[in-house]
């Protein structure tokens, strides 16, 4: 295990409750390595093209966190406008509506109310948004297939 | 206009400041808001009232001695955390980082809030918690929002300019202001003076128009046909006289367009025909070359002017650093009795700054109104002969009080610093015949005393002009009675 004495204690309390109180649908595991890295696994909402399976998703976090937004990826390939090819995900709150106050808890609860509610208007992926739009049916199929080939 | 707002509005130095930037500086608004809804204005502009600060006050005090800091979760002792009036408290460390990112963020830091509410955080706590290089950040950025929240003030436009430009009560009409840099703009719409077009609007939509496809308007003109539907521009691409207007979607024939038949693949007018009546289709097409023609009437005139108001410009410079001196050499007087030509020439730049811009207002203004057209293009035209004589007095008929022009280019090209010509001077090359020296002199002082009054008369026209425009052309309607 890393040493965990030149961490923030900020940081060492949020995993500590992360592995207390888990969040509903919401694995964490911290790396053994580096401690500011997490590996996530979120379950695809229920209702949702994703839902069946599990998403893995890397976060990290900055020498300046909480004054600078945590980094997160998903790391298992997923068909959703605010995503691009490597994972890249389009959320205001990991860029200028950031704020301390705002925890990894709250970071990954927003990553998952995002797989519920794409957002076509403010994509990442062009062509997977113009899908979206034109063709939200085939959409939401192409979808499923990716969540049964990609998520399992 | 803080100590004001302190004083009427019964609040502390820090939120008087945040509630006037909140309300851009305008005391009249910030204050009307106030008595109408204080709680919803301090809602909205974060300021925590005196009541909810001491209860917040109390409950920490009784959450014991040693409390969290809200970010990093160490513990502290309460006197070492700091809270804007809200239940948030923070460490020193954190505080410093929340502000220290707000500055990089950029000009948003002057309406920093607390990470955690919409409590508005005062500037002098901004400060404290900034380093010294970022506090600089932050007072330029502070400076800026005032600049631009405030009505009443606009920065130079003037490159590396400073300054700003402040107005007392702000101007019904666009008004042109210069700055000491010797930038001028407008002092509503930040760009190129306009003055006597009074809309912004249509400054714009004009400046829009030209650079879009001034350049482009004469070779439009000889080169396209407007689309006899939706009369835009189209220009041949193949050798068939069949056309599609890629805009409208309508079919014609290129060479009458008239509509195109496509059952048997020809123009259906069957145009081979000399028929010799224009009608229809004709029109339309004449219609749209109108159109263009009629802007590239204006915009040749408006151009004209421009390029004669830089070349005005060039000529206030050249009579300032030479050929004044010339003057006041060779016509044995002083520079007061030289100053005349300066205020002519400085006439001149304006007006023609002036006129260029009536040519842009006449483009949008005269649709349908033909007397308010005629009166408009009668003082227009007064001002306009007026400016070209004294525009030719200054420029030609000023040479039998100068020194004789080198005759070839070559020799221009010898001779032409100015520094050269005074050398030139003092060698005495320019002496006159003591009999034709004096009859110079009476000379110029009689075309001094033409130019001095055809200035004014310009002047008269220019102010003329530019109050009826202001009057929307109200004048118009006299001459018809008068009729």
């Amino acid at each position: 295990m890393a040493d965990a004495s030149s961490l923030p204690r900020r940081i060492l309390k949020e995993a500590q409750r992360l592995q207390q109180e888990p969040i509903p649908g919401i694995a964490v595991e911290v790396s053994e390595t580096n401690l500011r890295h997490f590996f996530v696994v979120v379950e695809g909402p229920r209702g949702t093209a994703y839902e069946g399976g599990k998403f893995k998703l890397e976060l990290f976090l900055p020498a300046d966190y909480p004054m600078a937004p945590p980094e997160v990826f998903f790391r298992t390939k997923i068909y959703h406008p605010n995503t691009d090819k490597i994972g890249r995900i389009c959320l205001d709150v990991l860029k200028d509506k950031w704020s301390p106050a705002l925890q990894i808890r709250t970071i990954l609860l927003s990553v998952q109310a995002l797989m519920s509610a794409p957002n076509p208007d403010d994509p990442l992926r062009e062509n997977v948004a113009e899908h979206w739009k034109t063709d939200e049916h085939g959409a939401l199929q192409t979808a499923r297939e990716w969540t049964a080939k990609y998520a399992k | 206009m803080i100590e004001r707002a302190k004083a009427l509005l019964d609040v502390r130095t820090e939120e008087a400041e945040a509630l006037l930037s909140h309300f851009s500086y305008d005391f009249e608004a910030a204050a009307t808001a106030w008595f109408e809804d204080t709680r919803k204005v301090r809602e909205t502009s974060g300021l925590i009232d005196a009541k909810t600060r001491r209860e917040n006050s109390e409950a920490a005090m009784s959450s014991g001695g040693t409390r969290g800091c809200g970010i990093c979760f160490e513990d502290f002792p309460g006197d070492a955390l700091t809270t804007v009036g809200c239940a948030h408290e923070f460490c020193d460390e954190c505080w410093s980082g929340w502000v220290t990112s707000k500055v990089n963020d950029g000009l948003s830091v002057v309406n920093t809030r607390c990470p955690m509410c919409p409590a508005k955080v005062p500037e002098s706590m901004i400060r404290k918690f900034l380093s010294d290089e970022d506090e600089t950040k932050f007072d330029t950025f502070l400076r800026r929002s005032f600049l631009e929240n405030n009505a009443k003030l606009r920065p130079c436009i003037g490159v590396d300019c400073e300054c700003a430009i402040a107005v007392e009560q702000l101007p019904t009409n666009p008004v042109s202001v210069k700055c000491n840099c010797g930038a001028e703009f407008c002092f509503s719409c930040q760009s190129e003076p306009h003055v006597p077009v009074n809309d912004c609007e249509v400054a714009k939509k004009w400046m829009d128009k030209i650079n879009s496809d001034g350049v482009n308007s004469e070779w439009m003109l000889a080169n396209t046909k407007g689309c006899p539907k939706c009369h835009r521009p189209i220009l041949k691409n193949g050798g068939c006289m069949h056309m599609h207007c890629s805009q409208c979607h309508c079919s014609f024939c290129w060479l009458c367009l008239g509509p195109w038949d496509s059952g048997p693949y020809a123009c259906a007018r069957r145009c081979n025909k000399y028929s010799g009546d224009k009608t229809g289709d004709e029109n339309r097409r004449k219609r749209a070359r109108d159109s263009l023609e009629r802007y590239v009437f204006y915009y040749e005139r408006y151009r004209a002017h421009e390029d004669a108001s830089k070349k005005a410009e060039q000529d206030v410079e050249r009579f300032k650093d030479s050929v004044l001196d010339i003057l006041i050499d060779l016509q044995r007087t002083s520079k007061q009795q030289v100053v005349f030509i300066m205020d002519a020439l400085r006439q001149v730049t304006e007006c023609r700054k002036i006129l260029k811009w009536t040519y842009a207002y006449a483009y949008y203004e005269f649709a349908d109104d033909q007397s308010k057209k005629e009166f408009f293009e009668y003082i227009q035209g007064d001002m306009e002969r007026c400016l070209e004589l004294l525009s030719r007095m200054i420029e030609s008929d000023i040479k039998p009080f100068l020194p004789p022009e080198p005759e070839d280019d070559e020799q221009k090209q010898n001779v032409s610093p100015p520094s050269t010509l005074t050398d030139e001077l003092q060698d005495g090359k320019y002496q006159y015949a003591p009999e034709k020296q004096e009859s110079l002199e009476n000379d110029f002082a009689l075309y001094k005393a033409r130019l001095i009054d055809t200035t004014a008369v310009l002047r008269k026209f220019t102010d003329t002009l530019v109050s009826e425009m202001a009057k929307g052309l109200l004048g118009a309607r006299n001459i018809d009675k008068t009729d």
